[in-house]
């Protein structure tokens, strides 16, 4: 699924508005979205699940292909939590599906 | 910012009522649960890829009684954050 399927979903919800609304819609939405973690603040959707910002340490890593260690820099990373339902949904439908 | 945040703020930046900006915060979450949940993933450019991710089974514990109990093999939702995303939270 991408962008453009969604932006179809919407227009398919909303009778009185064009696909070009539905897309300036969906970018407002999603740029909300990123201000607000670019601010450090976490956004939590009931039912479909919580993104924080989390900081992360200094620590030394390793390059995986050459072995050699090096620095890996303070910084901040976007984590997202599922929510039980979704977890579930997922979890279950998949099985399901996996096992006829 | 909870949902009603959000769909608060999309209605002040639009011009659509609080009602239809609630129907398209729940379409927009609930078409990226109904694609994880038929083993699609979701790629939205900018902002980050939604993807099904396997958990091998495990033994674990319970943490009351500390008993060893078998923590079966599952499928689990994985938001991963875009380039765009990544650096535009990074920058400081």
């Amino acid at each position: 699924m991408t962008k453009e399927e969604i932006i179809r979903a919407i227009w398919d919800q909303l009778p009185n508005i064009t696909v070009n609304e539905a897309r300036r819609i969906y970018e407002t939405t999603f740029n909300l979205l990123k201000e607000t973690l670019v601010k450090g603040e976490s956004i939590e959707i009931r039912g479909f699940g919580k993104f924080t910002v989390r900081e992360k340490n200094r620590r030394m890593g390793r390059n995986p292909r050459t072995g050699e260690e090096a620095v890996i820099v303070e910084r901040k990373v976007v984590t997202f939590k599922p929510s039980k339902i979704f977890r579930s949904i997922v979890c279950n439908n998949n099985n399901n599906n996996g096992e006829e | 910012m909870t949902k009603a945040d959000l769909v608060m703020e999309v209605a002040k930046l639009t011009d659509l009522t609080k009602k239809e900006t609630e129907t398209v915060i729940k379409t927009i979450f609930g078409s990226i649960t109904t694609a994880l949940s038929e083993g699609d993933k979701v790629e939205l450019r900018g902002f980050g890829s939604f993807r099904i991710r396997n958990r091998k089974a495990r033994q674990g514990r319970n943490p009351k009684t500390g008993d060893m109990v078998n923590v079966p093999a599952k499928k689990v939702p994985f938001f991963k954050a875009g380039k765009e995303l990544r650096s535009l939270v990074d920058y400081c």
